[in-house]
């Protein structure tokens, strides 16, 4: 019933929309949930939740492009969030960013071709004590060397 | 009535106005650029500061366009400081826009040459004023365009760099436009706006029924009529503004050919 004509699945949307009593304010929250529902915004999610909330499509793709949090493309079910701030570099993040770019055979915003893992960079996630910080989902793993990295991923992959 | 000194001159204004109000209502010349007397205050350019000064002496920078006068306030546009954080922000300009008329009167005006910095990108000859996006949003009720991205990606764009059904090819935008990136072309009855080399959307043009002047568009005549905008076009019998004036004289000419 609640099908695009390209037979996108909008059902969850709806029901994500049906709990709000008015839009305006609640962009970014519904976006949140909306990508939860995905794992990352499908245009015709946008399409639908500007259809029924009345936003603009332009006003949607702004919020989700201005947000790293936000993806517009598919991403892995584990989404690696290396953090290359001033306290992680200096403590060897480059390193290990490229020890797991190597290990999973894809760049830094790039997802791998079975699906399982993402990498992104962040600038800082707050925890500089911790440096360098590796954060894996909701896991945040603190002083990650590149000779560590292997065994961190290995965790993942078993997790399925 | 209060009243402010304004470089040498004491002036009087309304509560409420903004000093580059007040400085233009008197002659006084500040540079603006993300400025548009139509929309409200923005803020971003900072290209309209000036200095304020306090009564122990203390002066700080303020952009004009967002200042408020109050009583007795006392404001210097035009001091050696003021000139050298605006040249500052011709040259970022001029790294952004370095073909745009405007910016180069601008950089000529405070002998701004070639930027001491180096182009990290290629110049797209936007300056990100806004003005675009707030005309369309503000004034036309569209949000047809939009900035897109963050940091040094920044840009306008439409979703997904796509067309964008919400234009309805006004090209109000186009006319805010200080940069001349976003621009226009009517071709075979069919309006394109473009910023850059990227078309934001077609529209169909529309023929006055008098002259045959295209001069509006399906969409904006429809929008307008929707909007119930006084003053707004006949949708089935389009005339231009020119010859909506000559039938009105002609209507106003014929109870006088009577006598
Ligand atoms: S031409 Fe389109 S994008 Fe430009 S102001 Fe009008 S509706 Fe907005
Ligand atoms: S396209 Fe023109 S009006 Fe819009 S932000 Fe860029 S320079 Fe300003
Ligand atoms: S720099 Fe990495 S947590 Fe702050
Ligand atoms: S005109 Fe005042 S900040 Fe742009």
């Amino acid at each position: 019933m609640s099908e695009t004509t390209t037979g996108f699945d909008t059902g969850g949307i709806d029901t994500i929309l049906a709990r709000y009593d008015g839009f305006e304010g609640h962009l970014i929250g519904i976006l949140h949930e909306v990508q939860k529902l995905y794992n990352y915004l499908p245009r015709e999610a946008l399409e639908r939740v500007s259809e029924q909330t009345g936003f603009t499509l332009e006003r949607l793709y702004s919020i989700a492009t201005f947000y790293n949090f936000f993806s517009l493309e598919p991403r892995g079910k584990h989404v690696i969030r290396v953090c290359t701030g001033t306290a992680c570099h200096v403590k060897g993040a480059p390193r290990v960013l490229q020890e797991i770019e190597e290990r999973l055979e894809i760049s830094s915003d790039e997802t791998t071709p079975d699906g399982q893992f993402s990498i992104e960079h962040v600038h800082c996630v707050g925890t500089c004590s911790l440096a360098p910080v590796v954060v894996v989902d909701q896991d945040t793993h603190s002083h990650v060397k590149p000779s560590k990295v292997r065994a961190l991923l290995k965790n993942y992959e078993d997790k399925g | 009535m209060i009243s402010i000194q304004l470089n040498d001159l004491q002036v009087e204004c309304e509560q409420g106005r903004t000093i580059l109000e007040v400085a233009r209502a008197h002659g006084v010349e500040i540079p603006t650029l993300c400025h548009h007397p139509s929309l409200p205050p923005a803020g971003l350019c900072r290209l309209c500061i000036v200095e304020q000064e306090w009564p122990d002496g203390e002066r700080s920078v303020k952009s004009s366009c967002t200042l408020q006068a109050t009583d007795g306030m006392k404001i210097l546009t035009d001091t050696d400081r003021v000139h050298s954080l605006r040249a500052g922000v011709i040259e970022l300009l001029l790294l952004r826009a370095p073909h745009a008329t405007s910016i180069r009167d601008l950089a000529n005006l405070y002998g701004v040459e070639q930027p001491a910095l180096t182009q990290l990108q290629e110049p797209d000859g936007c300056v990100l004023c806004g003005l675009c996006v707030r005309t369309c949003e503000q004034s036309m009720a569209r949000e047809a365009i939009t900035c897109a991205q963050r940091s040094t990606g920044r840009s306008v764009a439409t979703a997904f760099h796509d067309r964008s059904e919400n234009c309805v090819g006004c090209g109000s935008c186009v006319n805010v436009c200080p940069t001349g990136v976003l621009h226009l072309e009517q071709q075979d009855g069919v309006r394109r706006i473009f910023w850059n080399d990227q078309l934001l959307n077609e529209t169909e043009l529309v023929p006055c029924e008098d002259c045959g002047d295209e001069f509006t568009t399906r969409q904006l005549l429809d929008w307008t009529a929707q909007r119930g905008k006084p003053n707004a076009v006949d949708t089935e019998h389009p005339v231009c503004p020119a010859c909506a004036r000559q039938r009105q004289a002609r209507r106003m000419a014929r109870p006088l050919a009577r006598y």
